[in-house]
């Protein structure tokens, strides 16, 4: 009997061991390694995929952080929005038309478990772990992309192995686009305050305890963005203008402006692309750029804080010079206003105008309130370097790839079609510049946000990197 | 019957009565004494002489003289878990050791005629998650025991033959823990949901309390032809009942989430001020007021237990050792769905889909008699799965499962026995899901997102008195 007893017990534990055929936990994967499983991107408004005003599914999948993840070939899921968009983007920024009347098409009905694109527009540093300090800044896309959460909760849920951080462009931001009082330094957060929220983030994502390696990427200098433009470009605006029209009377005087810019009196004056002056229905005597748009302050060897006008005050200063009324004295005033006050600061020795003749024009001061100074514009450039030392330095402190956004932009900035220092306000450029890409093609219709092609350059920029400091391979787009 | 006796009977279907159960296959239990325990569950065609044939197989219950009288415990130690696919966090079971009573009583009228009670629970389940488990809005505190009370009557119209039938009154209890998605709720007056607001995925809105009580009956039928000492072969058949519960739903408060100021649903209510936190407890207040979707109120649902049908036969090579297979099949396509229909027209009834296949157990073992006193036995038991994959919630994540036994009988006195088993489950790690279907979409495999694991330590001991 224990005979059989000594052949059937291990025929018994074989048969226990062996019958039931395991199923097995799938964890998710990433064609580009393992590092990439389960990748979380965290930023603001571009991240998520903001751009002409607006946001929705289009734009939300043209975001630099879905290309990467599509080139790491790791799941990516997405707070996918529902028709179009929330709010819908801007049609035309001249006339503020959007794509849609309703104000959020919210979510799909599709709710996802998780998410990894955790980015919420408009976010601050502080945003990315509190929604209820009172510097917080929560807005309805909190909850309509976030669920109420913060998004080092949202990643908390995924326990992501790899992050990218683009974070910090509205602590800055928010004091370019104030209507009223652009630039104001109390609106750029202190860069101690900065470093102390930041650090206080970079902590927290390290004390998820799953996170392999990630990028930083650095804040845009957003005293370059095309929302804002530089006094001189208005100067060279109108300076333009009044050549055509002085041309009529005194051929010299495109030669006299330009031999002021080669000694050195003028600072260099960016054309104003193709130009119809004609169509806007300007007439030169009502509309002046005051000498105070030249301010400007020398800061590096590739930077000089200039006197800017936010696109919400200049387009309606010539807007309103678009609608005045005809010159009566077209034709008969050999100086106009504008060029006159520059030439005789320039040269008193110049013949004195004939002021009775004159009409009263719009005038673009640079010294009023909504206008950034070149003080604010040296402010806004000192705040955000400040903020990159910071940025750059925690991306140091655990071995992360930091990316400065700004050498990119510089390098669009070099083709005046791809970033344009003037607007193509109505008038002044061909209409498809107008409704497409009226502050260049690098950039979509609010001037603040890059265009999709920007997004696949820096996704291609990411790649490079990453691929350099961490020894992967993620292909390059496709 | 002795005052002892009684006492032990009576005591043996209370405990019964209040038991918790373990899952196994199905919602299955088989461990109905530690005689038959031991020998891996087989016994169709050799039940055990302790009352234990009452649910083994009715027929067996004929042949001794005089009272039967046993009842026992198995405890059942088990663990199990549920790993998440995106993260690889495990969640464990939360189950404490379960004891599950039997009890029977038989008395041999003659050698030809038996009657008795028995007492024991043939379904039943319990799986307890952590609240904070991901599965917890399909349930996380769920108990079901469905108690066969069956007065039983065998007889053996020829000396190689026994024929039995039972009655079976069934006493059912069911409770199901649970917390509500507000993200799929919808939002009032308008055609979008929560979620798409933007409210998470398994926000949780209330915690819902299902309680629900009913009977029905039922018969269980064996036969046992026995044509030598050395051959036997048995069959039962159990019929299936359909319980009708009716119960009661107590819904509490559970939001914990806090919305940021700005948030769409401030935006869109006029009486709320959007520029401050917007604590999803206080909006949902309303709702667990009387006429509000989450108002306490009725719950009606039905589930039906399966007909069940066993087949064995019993080898006795030797006079002291018997070695014997059984196979059993379970209708277990009869459990289709879990329907909850609320009493309150604002809450919205639910179906849960489980969609269960058939399934099919093969049971080996053996009882070796190695002297008058003591037995040794042992066993193995495969079943198959009766969840399909699409189906394997945290209510029930089951899977084939591989079991061995081992066990032994000892002879205190002449009326008295001491019968102990222990049994291992090994169930396979099966894929399975943490969230219910969207409403009227099919449940499939794509909602998968993990792997349950489930393993058990089961130790009965039964004591028997025969007199």
């Amino acid at each position: 009997m224990f005979k059989h007893a000594r052949v059937l017990a291990p025929l018994l534990v074989a048969a226990l061991l062996g019958a039931c055929d395991d199923e097995a936990v799938n964890p998710p994967t990433a064609a580009a390694g393992a590092m990439f499983a389960r990748y979380i991107a965290l930023g603001n408004s571009i991240t998520a995929g903001f751009q002409s005003g607006g946001i929705d599914s289009t734009t939300q999948n043209q975001s630099y952080a879905v290309l990467l993840a599509n080139s790491m070939g790791t799941t990516f899921i997405i707070p996918q929005l529902a028709g179009q968009g929330c709010p819908p983007l801007f049609s035309n920024i001249f006339t503020q038309e959007r794509t849609s009347a309703v104000p959020c098409a919210v979510r799909t009905d599709e709710i996802p478990e998780f998410i990894n694109l955790v980015a919420i527009p408009g976010a601050a540093v502080i945003d990315v772990f509190s929604n209820f300090d009172p510097a917080s800044g929560p807005n309805t896309l909190t909850t309509v992309l976030g669920g109420g959460h913060t998004q080092l909760q949202n990643a908390a849920m995924v326990r992501p192995t790899f992050v990218t951080v683009w974070i910090g462009n509205n602590d800055a931001l928010g004091a370019v686009l104030t209507v009223g009082n652009a630039g104001d330094p109390s609106l750029v957060t202190d860069p101690g305050t900065f470093a102390t929220r930041y650090t206080a983030m970079m902590d927290s994502l390290d004390a998820l305890g799953s996170i392999q390696g990630g990028v930083l990427i650095g804040v845009v200098q957003v005293a370059l963005a095309p929302y804002l433009t530089q006094g001189r470009v208005w100067k060279g605006f109108e300076l333009g203008f009044d050549a055509q029209v002085q041309a009529q009377f005194d051929a010299a005087f495109a030669a006299t402006v330009a031999g002021l810019v080669a000694a050195g009196i003028l600072p260099p004056i960016p054309t104003v692309e193709n130009a119809t002056l004609t169509t806007l229905g300007i007439n030169a005597n009502f509309f002046d750029v005051d000498l105070n748009c030249l301010a400007n302050q020398p800061l590096t060897a590739t930077d000089t804080a200039w006197a800017s006008v936010p696109f919400h005050m200049g387009g309606p200063i010539l807007s309103a010079a678009s609608a005045g009324a005809a010159d009566p004295t077209a034709g008969a005033n050999l100086i106009t206003f504008g060029v006159d006050s520059l030439v005789r600061i320039l040269n008193p020795a110049a013949p004195a105008p004939n002021v009775a003749m004159l009409p009263t024009p719009t005038v673009m001061d640079c010294s009023v309130a909504d206008a950034v100074t070149a003080t604010e514009a040296t402010n806004l450039f000192a705040s955000v370097s400040a903020f990159n030392a910071t940025i750059e330095a925690e991306a140091d402190e655990r071995g992360w790839v930091y990316i400065d956004p700004n050498d990119l932009l510089r390098q669009l900035a070099q083709d005046t079609s791809a970033i344009r220092p003037f607007p193509a306000f109505p008038g002044t450029a061909s209409n498809d510049a107008t409704l497409n890409t009226p502050f260049g093609s690098a950039l979509s219709l609010d001037g603040i946000h890059p265009s999709a092609s920007v997004h696949r350059s820096l996704a291609s920029v990411l790649i490079l990197a990453i691929n350099a400091a961490y020894s992967s391979s993620i292909p390059a787009l496709q | 019957m002795s005052r002892t006796a009684a006492t032990t009977t009576v005591l043996a279907i209370a405990l019964t009565l209040g038991a918790a159960e373990a899952r196994a296959q199905g919602f299955q239990v088989n461990e109905h004494g530690s005689c038959q325990m031991g020998r891996g569950g087989t016994g169709v065609a050799a039940p055990c002489r302790d009352g234990s044939a009452m649910f083994g197989n009715p027929a067996g219950i004929v042949g001794d003289l005089g009272w039967t009288i046993s009842a026992g415990v198995t405890v059942i130690d088990a663990h199990g878990g549920f790993t998440e696919d995106l993260t690889g966090a495990n969640t464990k079971l939360a189950n404490d050791p379960i004891l599950v009573p039997h009890g029977y009583v038989v008395y041999g009228i003659s050698d030809k005629v038996a009657a008795g009670l028995g007492v024991f629970v043939p379904y039943g389940l319990g799986t307890v998650w952590p609240v904070t488990f991901a599965g917890r809005f399909s349930g996380y505190d769920n108990d079901l025991r469905s108690i066969y009370v069956q007065p039983t009557l065998a007889i053996k119209p020829h000396p190689m033959l026994s024929i039995g039938a039972g009655f079976d009154f069934v006493i059912s209890e069911l409770t199901l823990t649970q917390r509500v998605d507000l993200s799929e709720f919808d939002v009032p007056g308008q055609p979008i949901t929560f979620g798409q607001l933007g409210i998470p995925f398994h926000t949780d809105a209330a915690n819902a309390l299902l309680k629900g009580d009913g009977t029905a009956f039922g018969g269980h039928f064996g036969i046992l032809f026995e044509p030598s000492e050395k051959f036997s072969i048995g069959a039962r058949y159990m019929t299936r009942v359909t319980i009708d519960y009716d119960g009661t739903v107590v819904f509490d408060p559970a939001a914990s989430l806090v919305l940021p100021p700005g948030n769409p649903i401030a935006l869109a209510n006029p009486t709320i001020d959007p520029t401050l936190p917007l604590p999803l407890r206080a909006l949902l207040a309303p709702q667990f007021l009387p006429g509000g979707a989450l108002a306490d109120g009725g719950v009606e649902t039905a589930i039906t237990m399966p007909d069940q049908i066993s087949a064995g036969i019993a080898i006795k090579p030797v006079a002291d050792f018997t070695f014997m297979v059984d196979y059993q099949w379970v209708h277990w396509s009869l459990f289709d769905t879990l329907p909850l229909d609320f009493t309150n027209e604002e809450t919205p009834d639910r179906v849960v889909i489980e969609d269960y296949e058939n399934t099919h157990a093969v049971r080996v073992g053996f009882d070796w008699a190695t002297s008058d006193r003591l037995s040794l036995r042992s066993g193995y038991i495969y079943h198959t799965a009766a969840a399909p994959p699409q189906t394997v919630t945290p209510l029930l994540p089951e899977g084939k499962r591989s079991e061995i036994t081992f066990g032994l009988g000892y002879a205190l006195s002449d009326a008295l026995r001491a019968d102990v088993a222990y049994q291992y489950i090994r169930q396979q790690d099966r894929r399975g899901r943490v969230r219910e279907a969207p409403a009227g979409q099919p449940t499939t495999i794509d909602l998968n997102s993990g792997l349950y694991d489930f393993f058990a330590h089961l130790v009965g001991v039964t004591l028997t008195a025969r007199f």
